[in-house]
């Protein structure tokens, strides 16, 4: 059906299998089996037959492009609807290998030609191979400028011999240890695998069909536009291995000629992520053990390295797990390719990506421990005009505090537009044609409702437009405050206490504490009561009469375990002394990452009267040789060079892995402990979990597994998240809150109520 | 199709402030019914001028969404229940919208073993923003909508 909305006319097109619409002018490409008689628009034609129709909505003309018997699919305009592509399937036989043939519409053409075919040129193969094929899993792409067509080929699919019956087919995987990918890797990549093209270009105006990727070069990157001569292309091919000791592969990067199909090498081993600018002059990449920008000049054919971190620091500079630091990011580039925006921790910076200048840095945001963050405005941008005026969000390091400012690149003055004790958000919206702002901003009182801003005129003040929770108040709410305190080790560490409505400092509370990683910057968060799939709501449980107390855990290669206890243990601690927490009435709760530190510090400490542990490690020696069944990667680089922090191998440091394992020391452990851990983890094998439940059961410790069935690394499905909570709520209150005891935890579920009956009823 | 204008008085510093009168103790602890009070709002619109905003409003938990529209002008808003998916027109002429069945008769009628395909399906909201016409086109698979 379409609609004239300024002048209401109308029209039905029946039996419509697929259609587009171009990005920039009404018309509309649509394939249909045949129409018959339902429209007003006329038609040359009096009986419309299966085909292929462009429709100019704009002067009510449609016109057949293909009319014939066959089936077609993918279709595709230019931006101003002019060319159009599509693959056509017109073989009548039953082949399970489907011939597909290339349509093109030149502008202004009656109809539409057959440009490529099974038979033609780049398709075929000598060595022996099996011919490829046009694939049908991708839809060809005009160049924004129409001047290029790009689609995808493919090998010839494998076919099995559908003569078999289902007994007579061998079950196997063969995992070789030559595989650059580990096999259940290549298992989870199977369907786009099978689906996996790889891109052709075609100039039109030369009638030249040029391949630019293969299985041996597989990887491609396009200007956005698509219209340069030049695209980056790159193998992880070699270096798949290094997936599973670093995580992820180094490539063998290239710039590819699209007149020529010509290759040209630029770096081999690299480990970075390499991009090409808006214009197309130049690939840039952080490379990650020189921890430094590149730049290759396309123009130049030379690789130039533009930073140095001794002078300014790009990278991410409180990086602790063992591995080359991140970079803090690219924010764009300046118009003509002029300059490159860079991040280091706190500023942006103008980078000259030939090394001729200096990096200048624009912001001058590390004298105030100020982080300054570009704010993409329009959509679709892709450079930044150098005499711009640019909006920036703000994060204030002491306070938490944010905001944006804009900056005039000009004149390279940051002004605040808005700002304080609020988290902003990073995805405020602009009105396209005038001055508008529209965003969110909160703290832990406030909801994050939309604020409008006519940023045009100076004097305007942010209104404030929605109200989406005005219930909030009529419950006890509580709040938040940053708290610091000196670790075992002496270092002054950062955490979050979030305190109860009408707080009595005289009063002795029970706390919660919960962790992972570093919190802290999340003072002005507004928590939204919810059915967290995973960590406790810090509003709900302040609401009871919690404390909750969130500390940042810095960590040493190594030691994960001992930098948790050190970290958590000292801040619980510092908040007992200050009298206001019962120390008998303190839990842990922490997930993931926080589940195994959870797991950990209760054999090294009597201090918790109870804890959560989900989706814990326990055992290090047995999850560094799982699989991460979601991406099918082996454990390995977690513990090697990631968030596990042992440094080295099982058999550099065997020690590590074993004092870092809860397993081994469970008989010291006199805390009662809930699990979560659910049979189809994808990230922790859910095997951890029940090594730390019959460890546990074996020594005769109260512990209880929630095992939620076929869901991931945490409950996922609303009803189960419910119950999730609902229990951990009935743990926490048993121990902390004198609240009786429920069933399940009393005497379990067993399997025959499961699902019937819940056991979160009270005897009492 | 129910039309509500709302004319709230939007003062940031009254809606964050307590209700005078209303004393602590007679303020709820947040169980676990509650949270299924709160909402969240996303999929925030601003039109090309800048004059007409939407977003959707939805339960953090379970249920219905509903789609609202603000402008400058007025300094209205508008509630369409069950309304999402919206975008406003390159002219800033209309608001286009999908409108989905209620959640708990769908349950119903699903829980009664209907098939799927005789389930309530989407229905297509054209909306003029000048007149605040509402047009409604029932059975919607996709729409789109030009630059």
């Amino acid at each position: 059906m379409i609609r004239n909305t300024t002048s209401g006319k109308q029209d039905t097109i029946a039996y419509v299998k697929e259609f587009t619409l171009a990005k920039k002018s009404p018309r509309l490409l649509l394939y249909s089996t045949g129409w018959g008689d339902t429209m007003t628009v006329k038609t040359n034609s009096s009986v419309q037959k299966n085909g292929v129709y462009l429709y100019d909505l704009e002067r009510s003309i449609i016109q057949p492009l293909f009319r014939s018997k066959g089936k077609f699919q993918q279709l595709s305009l230019d931006e101003p609807g002019e060319q159009a592509a599509f693959l056509a399937d017109l073989d009548t036989s039953k082949a399970r290998i489907r011939p597909l043939q290339l349509c093109y519409r030149e502008s202004d053409k009656d109809s539409a030609k057959i440009i490529a075919r099974p038979e033609s040129d780049f398709l075929q193969r000598s060595n022996g191979e099996a011919n490829w094929v046009i694939s049908e899993n991708s839809r060809p792409v005009f160049s924004e400028d129409g001047s290029k067509l790009y689609f995808g080929i493919a090998p010839a699919p494998i076919l099995n011999d559908t003569m078999l019956l289902k007994e007579e087919i061998v079950d196997v995987e063969v995992w070789n240890w030559t595989d650059n990918r580990l096999y259940t890797q290549q298992e989870v990549q199977l369907d786009n695998m099978k689906k996996r093209s790889y891109p052709v270009v075609w100039h039109s105006r030369k009638n030249r069909f040029v391949p630019l990727a293969s299985p041996e070069m597989p990887e491609l990157r396009f200007q956005e536009q698509r219209n340069a001569e030049m695209a980056l292309v790159f193998t992880e091919e070699p270096y798949g291995r290094y997936v599973t000791t670093e995580g992820t592969p180094h490539k063998d990067l290239y710039a590819v000629d699209l007149k020529s199909g010509d290759k040209k090498l630029i770096v081999k081993d690299l480990r970075g992520n390499p991009r090409i600018s808006p214009e197309a002059g130049y690939i840039i990449w952080w490379s990650d053990p020189d921890t430094a920008w590149f730049a290759w000049s396309a123009r130049r054919s030379e690789i130039v390295r533009l930073t140095d971190h001794r002078l300014a620091p790009f990278y991410d500079e409180e990086n602790d797990v063992p591995d080359f630091p991140d970079a803090h990011g690219l924010a764009g580039w300046l118009s003509n390719d002029e300059a490159m925006i860079v991040y280091d921790k706190y500023d942006l910076w103008k980078i000259d990506p030939n090394g001729k200048k200096n990096p200048e840095r624009l912001t001058k945001g590390r004298e105030t421990q100020t982080t300054y963050r570009y704010l993409k405005l329009d959509p679709e941008e892709r450079s930044i005009p150098a005499d711009a005026s640019i909006l920036l969000h703000q994060f204030h390091h002491p306070t938490k505090a944010e905001g944006y400012s804009w900056h005039s690149l000009k004149i390279g003055k940051t002004t605040q537009l808005s700002g304080g004790d609020f988290a902003y958000t990073k995805q405020p919206l602009k009105s396209k044609n005038a001055d508008y702002l529209l965003f969110s901003k909160g703290n832990y009182q406030i909801f994050p409702d939309f604020q409008y801003l006519n940023y045009g005129n100076s004097a305007a003040k942010p209104a404030q437009i929605s109200q989406a929770n005005p219930q909030q108040n009529e419950y006890r709410w509580g709040a938040i405050e940053p708290v610091q305190w000196t670790s075992l080790s002496g270092e002054v560490l950062n955490g979050l206490l979030i305190k109860p409505e009408d707080f009595d400092p005289a009063a002795q509370y029970p706390m919660i504490v919960n962790f992972y990683e570093k919190l802290s910057d999340g003072l002005h968060l507004h928590r939204s009561p919810d059915f967290h799939r995973s960590q406790i709501n810090y509003t709900v449980y302040a609401s009871k009469g919690y404390l909750i107390f969130a500390p940042d855990i810095p960590y040493r290669t190594g030691y994960p375990g001992e930098s948790a206890y050190n970290a958590i243990v000292s801040g619980v601690t510092a908040l007992i002394n200050r009298g206001f927490v019962d120390p008998k009435r303190v839990a842990m709760q922490g997930h993931s990452w926080g589940g195994y530190q959870a797991a950990y510090v209760v054999t090294r400490t009597n201090l918790f009267a109870c804890a959560e542990a989900g989706a814990p490690v326990v055992n290090m020696t047995s999850a560094y040789g799982g699989i991460r069944w979601e991406s099918g990667l082996s454990r390995v680089f977690q513990y090697e060079h990631q968030q596990s922090r042992i440094g080295g191998s099982l058999w550099e440091y065997p020690m590590r892995y074993l004092e870092n394992s809860p397993l081994f020391t469970l008989d010291k452990v006199h805390t009662p402990l809930l699990i979560l851990h659910n049979d189809k983890d994808g990230a922790v094998p859910w095997y951890q979990g029940i090594e730390l439940f019959s460890g546990l059961r074996r020594l005769g410790k109260p512990c209880w597994l929630l095992n939620y069935n076929d869901e991931p690394h945490w409950p996922v499905k609303l009803q189960n998240r419910m119950d999730f909570q609902r229990r951990m709520q009935q743990f926490f209150d048993y121990y902390l809150m004198d609240a009786p005891q429920p069933k399940w935890m009393k005497r379990g579920v067993p399997p025959i109520e499961k699902g019937i009956l819940q056991g979160l009823e009270t005897d009492d | 199709m129910k039309q509500i204008f709302l004319a709230t008085i939007l003062l940031s510093g009254l809606l964050s402030a307590p209700l005078p009168g209303f004393s602590q103790q007679t303020k709820k602890i947040i169980d676990h019914a509650d949270v299924q009070r709160w909402k969240k709002i996303e999929q925030q619109r601003i039109s090309n001028n800048g004059q007409w905003v939407s977003w959707a409003q939805m339960p953090v938990a379970e249920g219905d969404a509903a789609l609202y529209l603000w402008n400058e002008a007025g300094k209205q808003t508008r509630i369409f229940p069950r309304a999402s998916d919206a975008r406003f027109s390159s002219d800033d002429k209309l608001l286009i919208f999908t409108i989905k069945p209620p959640l708990d008769s769908l349950k119903a009628l699903r829980r009664k073993k209907v098939k799927d395909e005789d389930l309530p399906k989407d229905t297509l909201g054209i909306l003029t923003l000048a007149t605040g016409q509402l047009e409604k086109i029932p059975r919607l698979k996709t729409v789109l909508v030009p630059l």
